[in-house]
């Protein structure tokens, strides 16, 4: 065979990988740019207090059907692209990762929403009969998504950024709190135990799992310092008496 | 907790055991196929009969046929694992490149190296394959290969492996030199790999980031997967001085003869 005919077909191959990763890319960005909005309003309820969460909810909470048809709209685009699998794979687990993560946040401030209404707060983990759960179940996303087969990776991936969130919600809360402190004693102060026993109980979950050396371990490894924060928190606001509005996560 | 636990972090268990199983299963068969290339270009390196040669390789492609074909069923499900399985393809790669080039002093084409693998993933005879790479000998008609796994980047990464067992082939060739033939095929293998490794500088140049990853090419300076390529490059380059040390040491260990 001829060497230079070899690398020629070489120099083609890297042309077509290079105009791949563009399509690729620019698909990814559309997908990034319509998740904006979400996201967004994500970190506008990081910045409202817990008693004040509920209208904006109702305004402006995703709605699992519309995240659906982002999803599939993509994932189609996905698949109609002339590229290697290998390139298409990192890209479509993102499409899910992010989508559920979109999913079980908004789950999250809905549940924390609904749970402030009442005095004293009370939270069920997981969705039941007669209350809506502050944690999405796989199946609940598998339905939503309309995934013929459950994503657990992409799930526990999405459930430690959610952690991430509910860390940061709960250090905004208390600092908005303190700041903007009048004298009388605020419910708000409640999400940090709430979210301790939550965290917390998403940690004794993880701990059922057996971890290798992988991306889902590297980012449970950071549950830990999460779960100190929060611990840290609840007993800075307990020595101060501060948290007078019990709460429960059952 | 108990529910809770049950609801998702029980069943979240089972299917990550099930996919590290998988995973585990697809590491052994890509050991198995480093090992039985490693043995195979073991035997090339030997000197023995061709009888005994073909016997030793056939063995070798049986092996590697049951393996190629648990890979290719698998990986629709392992796709994750396609960076796990180009060290074993590049090895493999590295095998066959060498054996054709052994006996025929030419690089082997890409779509014919395919169509052997798709042989010995189809479970078929692997005469025809040992016969094509050591006489010559055409290949069976209607062989259309659909191998996933498989990407023209990981040839370009294997041929740099090849090019070290040919540097290692002229250095034992001329431990046993005894006239011209030796110097002669030591002088052609030498030709081969300077044009070779001119095609790589030149597209080094037209592609200064080149990179491979999971069989994607990309044109990205200082990644790693650049890194790796600059490195193999530089293997590469110290092989051809090994061999141009060796013909400076035959031409005046002749000339001492003289």
């Amino acid at each position: 065979m001829s060497l230079e005919q070899f690398f020629t077909d070489i120099k083609d191959e890297i042309e077509k990988d290079l105009n791949r990763k563009s399509a690729i890319q620019e698909i990814e960005h559309q997908f990034d740019s319509t998740i904006i909005p979400y996201k967004s309003t994500i970190n506008e309820w990081i910045n409202c207090s817990p008693n004040q969460l509920i209208s904006s909810i109702i305004e402006k909470g995703a709605n699992g059907q519309t995240v659906y048809e982002i999803y599939h709209s993509f994932t189609t685009k996905l698949a109609g692209l002339e590229c290697k699998q290998s390139q298409k794979e990192r890209v479509h687990n993102k499409f899910v990762e992010d989508s559920i993560y979109v999913l079980i946040t908004n789950r999250y401030f809905l549940a924390i929403a609904n749970g402030f209404i009442n005095d004293p707060i009370d939270i069920p983990m997981v969705t039941t009969p007669q209350d809506v759960g502050v944690i999405m179940t796989p199946t609940e996303i598998a339905e939503i998504l309309r995934l013929d087969k459950i994503d657990y990776q992409a799930y526990l991936l999405a459930l430690l950024r959610l952690v991430d969130t509910i860390v940061e919600y709960t250090t905004t809360t208390v600092i908005n709190e303190s700041v903007a402190s009048t004298g009388s004693k605020s419910s708000n102060y409640s999400i940090a135990i709430i979210n301790s026993k939550i965290v917390s109980k998403l940690q004794n979950g993880f701990q059922l799992l057996d971890l290798k050396n992988d991306v889902l371990r590297k980012r449970y490894d950071s549950l830990k310092y999460n779960s100190q924060r929060l611990n840290k928190i609840v007993y800075d606001l307990s020595l101060r008496n501060l948290i007078t509005t019990k709460g429960e996560v059952n | 907790m108990s529910d809770f636990a049950s609801t998702i972090f029980i069943p979240a268990r089972d299917n990550l055991r099930i996919k590290q199983d998988d995973r585990e299963g697809v590491i052994r068969l890509c050991r198995d196929i480093t090992s039985y290339s490693k043995k195979g270009i073991f035997s090339l390196h030997r000197t023995i009969s061709e009888d005994e040669l073909i016997k030793e390789l056939a063995g070798y492609f049986n092996v590697l046929s049951d393996r190629l074909a648990k890979i290719q069923k698998n990986y629709p499900e392992n796709m994750h694992l396609r960076g796990t399985i180009s060290g074993a393809v590049e090895e493999l790669i590295e095998f066959f490149t060498f054996a054709f080039y052994k006996y025929n002093f030419q690089l082997l084409r890409y779509d014919v190296f395919l169509k052997m693998i798709q042989i010995l993933i189809n479970g078929d005879d692997v005469e025809p394959i040992v016969q094509y790479l050591i006489k010559s000998e055409s290949l069976p008609e209607a062989i259309e290969p659909h191998i996933d796994f498989i990407d023209l980047a990981d040839y370009l990464m294997g041929i740099f492996d090849c090019t070290g067992e040919i540097m290692r082939m002229c250095i034992s060739q001329s431990s046993q030199s005894t006239g011209d033939f030796e110097l002669k095929a030591t002088l052609n293998n030498y030709r081969f790999l300077q044009k070779l490794y001119d095609q790589y500088v030149l597209l080094t140049q037209h592609y200064s980031g080149i990179s491979i990853n999971r069989g994607v090419f990309d044109d990205s300076a200082n990644s790693r997967g650049n890194i790796s390529f600059t490195k193999k490059l530089q293997v590469f380059e110290s092989s051809l001085k090994k061999i141009e040390s060796t013909l400076l040491d035959i031409l005046v260990s002749d000339k001492e003869i003289i």
